[in-house]
């Protein structure tokens, strides 16, 4: 097929009247390579990928492909394609003829264009619905018809805004895998606008998380899971409590002891002086979760807290708790359905939540938020 | 399943048979059966005659009657649809707010805040021979003699036509360009098409359904239109309606009445012409 190429954006800044969408970003996509630009709305994921495919101008920056910059590039001619959010096919169109519409425009012959397009719609196995308009398809089928039509111009790089947001949450799944199929087939890259954090965890091969602008992390899902470099990251990507606290007590040089607002102490691996905040993030399914016992209340062990239980989310393979704990909104603690099983909470009951010290990730900037 | 009232169900249906039945029905019934009766000088004498039919059928003057209004009909057409196209294209893809498009939309319907009537006469001191538009050409030394085809004639009632009628052209088409989705054009753009290719490929297809309808509106309109005709054409210029309206003016009623079922049929046949190039019920 297609050879894929990087991509490089360079101060990238993207301006709506006064309002800026994208403040400058950096970032270089390696060919054939899965990436994800997550974030919540606004962030300016979409207006970057707005601006790659060549559909909005570029205020500042550059944007390159392999070594050519194409910010005054026209869209067909950048080597990429974009997948549409509704997947805009041509209603008037058939599915063979929706595919083989950029070669009517590049003005080839009836005979050569619907070889062509039957080559795409076989791989995503829609050749037998090449007659069917797309009024006439399900959400599935009209996403694969939108894929073979991306395709059929071999781009080098393929563009996807938000391209599983309009299927149901079981298709969802479906079609997420399907994606990274195709993407490890074609072997191009391809450059995935989600709002949804589990889909760019799940696909991604790199995941760039954006906030108001800015890129806040890059990295693969593992990285950005387990090593969030800040509240907001932690916070966008689930599945952590971020916690506070004042140093009180400077172990040694890796360690200190740390006040929480309730009186609860935490031990986690930092460095600063005595009176400084340090905030991290502990993982929910890293939280051992016992009733509390008479002997308990008094006096909370380090790396533990106690409240009551608020909500209780059954989840199949897992559950997640809600504990009232005065400090935080909420306390997320995930617990195995065996675990579940064999401790059974109840709601309004006291519990003790703790961890051990190794699951504590402490972020970078000691000082964020103070 | 569920039993219906009978009482209900007709109480709920009423309503609008009683309209389609008195103001549908009833007149083309009485058109109908008029068109089969026969006639003296003074007096309509109910009978079953085909005299009428054979009548306007072996004329010649039908005919070129006939010939004449599908003229205006396609002037009209054309150039109610030749400026109703840009207009709505401007007013969807151009103007970008909402309440430009309503303030815009707005002036295009002025003309119809008055009469037809007034508007059609409002023409005349412009187009008269010592008229406005003939003193301007002559002062600024563009002609020496004052243009004579200005008014009553053809070109004055398809000028007329085509004032009173763009905006009929207008709405439908307006209406099926807003339906377009934004990212079905960029996805053109982004397949490679230019801006040629997006109109002729995506733009226009997708317009089929507005233009059809506006061309219903305007095609009926014109064929049966009578008081442009008589008004612009200063007499002199004959169509269908305007055959009619002498006919009538004579008192000959049931020739008149076999005049009128000829132009339905004939216009009910262009119609269904139209209606096959789009799926009406689709768009409603």
């Amino acid at each position: 097929m297609s050879d894929s190429k990087d991509v490089f954006l360079k101060q990238l800044v993207k301006q709506y009247g006064k309002t800026i969408a994208v403040n400058g970003i950096n970032l270089d996509i390696p060919a054939g390579s899965y990436c994800c630009l997550v974030g919540p709305s606004g962030c300016g994921k979409t207006s970057t990928l707005r601006m790659i495919s060549g559909h909005e101008e570029v205020t500042e920056g550059s944007i390159s492909i392999g070594d050519q910059e194409i910010n005054n590039v026209p869209p067909a001619k950048r080597g990429t394609a974009m997948m549409f959010q509704n997947y805009a096919l041509f209603p008037h169109l058939n599915c063979l003829d929706n595919v083989a519409f950029s070669m009517k425009m590049k003005g080839m012959t009836k005979n050569e264009r619907y070889t062509s397009a039957r080559k795409y719609l076989e791989l995503v196995h829609m050749e037998t619905f090449e007659r069917r308009f797309p009024a006439q398809l399900s959400g599935g089928q009209e996403q694969r018809v939108a894929l073979a039509r991306a395709l059929v111009s071999r781009p080098n790089v393929l563009l996807l805004d938000e391209p599983l947001s309009a299927l149901d949450p079981f298709l969802r799944i479906k079609m997420r895998a399907e994606l990274k199929r195709f993407q490890r087939k074609l072997g191009i890259s391809f450059i995935h606008v989600t709002h949804s954090q589990q889909e760019a965890l799940a696909l991604a091969d790199f995941v760039v998380v954006m906030n108001e602008g800015i890129i806040e992390q890059v990295g693969t899902s593992q990285e950005v899971f387990n090593a969030p470099v800040n509240q907001f990251v932690a916070q966008f990507v689930g599945g952590h409590n971020v916690i506070v606290g004042e140093i009180i007590e400077i172990i040694n040089k890796k360690e200190v002891m740390l006040k929480g607002g309730d009186g609860q102490s935490y031990r986690v691996p930092a460095q600063g002086s005595i009176g400084d905040q340090v905030i991290f993030t502990l993982r929910q399914d890293k939280i051992s979760f016992k009733k509390e016992n008479l002997a308990d209340t008094n006096k909370l062990q380090e790396n533990s807290l106690k409240g009551k239980i608020s909500l209780i989310e059954y989840k199949g393979m897992e559950v997640s708790l809600g504990m009232e704990v005065p400090e935080f909104k909420e306390f997320g603690v995930v617990l195995s359905e065996k675990d579940f099983q064999m401790l059974s909470p109840e709601l309004g009951k006291q519990y003790i939540a703790s961890w051990s010290m190794e699951d504590v990730h402490v972020f970078q900037d000691l000082l964020f938020e103070s | 399943m569920k039993r219906y009232n009978p009482i209900v169900l007709i109480a709920q249906v009423s309503p609008i048979s009683a309209i389609l039945g008195l103001f549908l029905i009833v007149p083309i019934a009485t058109i109908l059966i008029v068109s089969f009766w026969d006639y003296s000088e003074f007096m309509l004498l109910p009978d079953f005659v085909w005299t009428n039919y054979y009548d306007t059928l072996s004329s010649f003057v039908t005919y070129k009657t006939y010939l004449n209004t599908f003229k205006y009909t396609i002037l009209t057409w054309f150039f109610t649809l030749l400026i109703g196209f840009p207009v709505s294209y401007f007013l969807c893809f151009h103007v970008r707010t909402l309440r430009w498009q309503i303030v815009l939309f707005l002036i295009c319907t002025i003309p119809f805040w008055t009469s037809n009537i007034i508007r059609m006469i409002s023409w005349i001191p412009f187009l008269g021979r010592n008229g406005v538009f003939n003193s301007m050409l002559i002062s600024l030394g563009l002609t020496n003699e004052p243009l004579e085809f200005l008014l009553f004639s053809d070109f004055a009632i398809v000028l007329a036509f085509v004032h009173l009628y763009t905006l009929f052209m207008v709405v439908p088409i307006f209406n099926s360009m807003m339906r377009i989705d934004r990212s079905v054009l960029e996805a053109a753009i982004d397949a490679g098409a230019n801006g040629w290719q997006v109109l002729t490929n995506i733009v226009i297809p997708l317009c089929k359904p507005g233009i059809a309808i506006g061309s219903i509106f305007v095609v009926t309109l014109v064929m049966g239109d009578y008081i442009t005709v008589r008004m612009m054409g200063g007499g002199l210029r004959a169509s269908v309606g305007v055959m009619m309206w002498n006919e009538i003016s004579l008192l000959l009623y049931p020739p008149a009445a076999a005049n009128a079922v000829v132009l339905l049929v004939v216009v009910l046949i262009l119609v269904s012409l139209m209606m096959r190039v789009v799926d009406l019920k689709k768009e409603l």
